[in-house]
């Protein structure tokens, strides 16, 4: 039994990291203004070309890169349909979604007809020690290498946002852009190089996903991982520490779910759990209350006078 | 004639770009691919309107588009962004397959495809029900748990044909067929069974639904600005649930169609993502009913081609939907631009 718990809290970690990743990256985004419904779509490319670019240079850097670089290209046209030529930003990123979706689908065709790519996925770093300490051990102490980094990013993102001057642009630039361009800041450009950041969040996401967690790239990869990390964005309340928590929250589902389908069950019992992650998510979007609002100025294009 | 003629160009001249826009993409896409462009252009429009076999499969892909775009762009004009349309057809075939199964041979044939029809709008409705009510009563936003919704129902697609309804002689998992009495009729003369009709009747009818009726004019007051319209004395909570309601229903028939009219089975991924396209089709012929039409034909058209462009030249079929979104994407930049000053970086 505690066996079973610690493997599902432990495996919900590498689980809970691309949504928090992925999250991080939405959430500068909306603080600044602009949300980016695509993230799924971006996530999807990502995830295969960085797969495919590991698989033939055999560099798991490079593939990473790779993915953050999707995430750059994905985010640059973006942010030029929404900031610059302010297009309305449901529909842009719906249409990004369903355009990420298909360019996937398009290249992974391509290379299965000459491989099928698969990579060794990365291993857990094991931190000595500690590691050996009962249930914590194995949770928080032996992770592969993405966990940690997200975990640091989380913090970097906590004290940029809060802690600098840029940080209070970004934020306020969501809020009240006005009197950031009274500020005498250039407020698209703001929201232009956020969503680019972004965006490549997101590709590092969707590299996580493929290289780092399970080495293949299959249609449906991500499988709502992008939608789920913008409603982690909305139930933390766009803060980065909440952030952790309800990604985590979401992690935990998938882990549960992953950890039942191990046990003895028919065809139903297996597409059932399947389902489960899904359905959590439902609750835990009963937990955005009502009321809550977001940045002020989110979804709304500014113009200069 | 000013007026009218600039509205006009204000109207077609983002087509235009769009139509630009997705052949230099078709272009790129088969050059790269070192294919002859040309030839893919011929193998296109063959397929899609070349013989009488391409020209129905066309109106087949025609009829689901344009089931899921008037679903999509009905819930948009009434306020609610119903982005489950994908969920809520896999929801409409599940009910009416297993509706087709349970009933068999005992009832006619108008009967038992009339069930299976109730039986795929209740099951639309059953897909909305959740979102709708968490809307109303949470003001949670829609768009989210419509979603999410899409990725639980192909799972339940899944198990139905891997398990309890699943066709033993075939080696691929699929459903056991739905009895004969079951399968839409088709319109005489062609190869075409009525749920094509029936998607047209459907369009037209909420095009009638929204011009020429007082709720018509409810909806759209309610879309565009809930506040005045509550003002106004219309009830906003009851037009939002007969927006969604509809809406989903809709989107279900897409569902029914494609099992009791075109393949007769439940397949898993027997959607190649109709709920997605009709939400691009509905942007690309801007909210409107006739728009959605000849936008759903054009989008059929480059399905079939798309179809023959793999067969012919080995090109995957994504082509077809790179293309469209490509063309739409074009095509809002370009209203978005037209409209407005364009701020500068």
């Amino acid at each position: 039994m505690i066996d079973t718990i610690t493997s599902i809290l432990s495996s919900s970690l590498p689980l809970m990291a691309p949504i928090l990743i992925a999250g991080l990256g939405e959430l500068i985004a909306e603080r600044a203004g602009v949300i980016n419904l695509g993230v799924e779509g971006i996530m999807s490319v990502s995830s295969l070309i960085a797969l495919v670019v590991t698989y033939f240079s055999g560099d798991y850097a490079l593939g990473f890169l790779s993915g953050i670089g999707v995430g750059a290209v994905f985010g640059l046209a973006y942010a030029f349909i929404v900031v610059t030529i302010a297009v309305n930003q449901l529909i842009a990123g719906l249409l990004f979604f369903i355009f990420g979706q298909n360019i996937a689908s398009f290249i992974y065709r391509l290379v299965i007809k000459y491989q099928v790519p698969s990579v060794n996925p990365l291993p857990n770093v094991e931190i000595p020690v500690v590691k050996e300490l009962p249930i914590i051990g194995r949770v928080f102490f032996s992770q592969p290498l993405y966990v940690y980094v997200s975990l640091f990013l989380v913090f970097v993102i906590r004290v940029v946002l809060h802690k600098t001057s840029w940080g209070l642009a970004i934020r306020s630039a969501g809020e009240n852009p006005e009197a950031v361009a009274a500020a005498g800041i250039n407020v698209n450009l703001l929201r232009f190089i956020c969503v680019v950041v972004g965006s490549m969040f997101a590709g590092f996401a969707g590299a996580v996903i493929s290289v780092g967690y399970i080495g293949l790239y299959q249609t449906g990869l991500i499988a709502g991982r992008g939608w789920l990390a913008i409603i982690a964005v909305i139930v933390a309340g766009w803060n980065p520490i909440n952030l952790l928590l309800s990604s985590w929250v979401l992690g935990l589902g998938f882990s549960t779910a992953a950890s039942l389908l191990t046990l003895r069950g028919g065809i139903a019992q297996y597409y059932f759990y399947l389902t489960l992650p899904y359905v959590f998510s439902l609750f835990v979007v009963l937990l955005i209350p009502g009321r809550r609002r977001g940045p002020a100025a989110l979804t709304v294009p500014y113009k200069r006078r | 004639m000013k007026r009218i003629k600039k509205s006009l160009i204000q109207t077609c001249l983002p087509y235009g770009i769009g139509l630009v826009a997705s052949i230099v993409i078709f272009l790129l896409i088969l050059t790269s691919l070192k294919l002859d462009p040309v030839a893919g252009l011929k193998y296109l429009i063959i397929s899609s309107l070349g013989d009488s076999f391409s020209i129905q499969q066309t109106f087949i892909y025609m009829s689901m588009l344009v089931l899921a775009s008037t679903a999509f762009l009905i819930s948009i004009k009434g306020g609610f962004i119903n982005i489950g349309i994908e969920g809520q057809l896999h929801l409409g075939a599940i009910l009416a397959y297993t509706t087709s199964i349970l009933i068999g041979e005992r009832l006619s044939s108008f009967l038992t495809i009339f069930a299976a029809f109730t039986a795929s709008v209740v099951g639309g409705i059953l897909w909305i029900i959740i979102p709708l009510i968490l809307r109303i009563m949470l003001k949670v936003n829609e768009v989210f748990v419509t979603m999410i919704l899409n990725f639980i129902a192909p799972l339940i697609v899944s198990w139905m044909v891997t398990g309890p309804f699943r066709d033993p002689r075939m080696a691929h998992p699929q459903s056991i067929p739905i009895p004969v009495l079951a399968q839409l009729p088709l319109i005489p003369g062609t190869r075409l069974h009525v749920g094509v009709l029936l998607s047209f009747v459907v369009c037209f009818f909420t095009w009638f639904l929204l011009q020429k009726t007082t709720w018509g004019m409810y909806i759209k007051a309610v879309g565009s600005n809930p506040v005045a319209a509550r003002a106004m004395g219309i009830d906003v909570e009851k037009t939002t649930v007969m927006v969604s309601l509809l809406s989903a229903s809709i989107a279900s028939l897409a569902g029914f169609i494609e099992i009791n009219g075109n393949s007769h089975v439940l397949m898993e991924r027997f959607s190649i993502g109709w709920g997605y396209l009709g939400i691009a089709v509905a942007i690309l012929g801007n909210l409107n009913p006739l728009g959605v039409l000849l936008a759903s034909l054009f989008y059929a058209m480059l399905i079939s081609g798309g179809r023959g462009l793999e067969i012919k030249l080995g090109v995957p079929i994504e082509i077809a939907f790179i293309l469209q979104v490509a063309m739409v994407l074009a095509v809002v930049i370009a209203r978005s631009w037209f409209s407005e000053k364009v701020s500068k970086l």
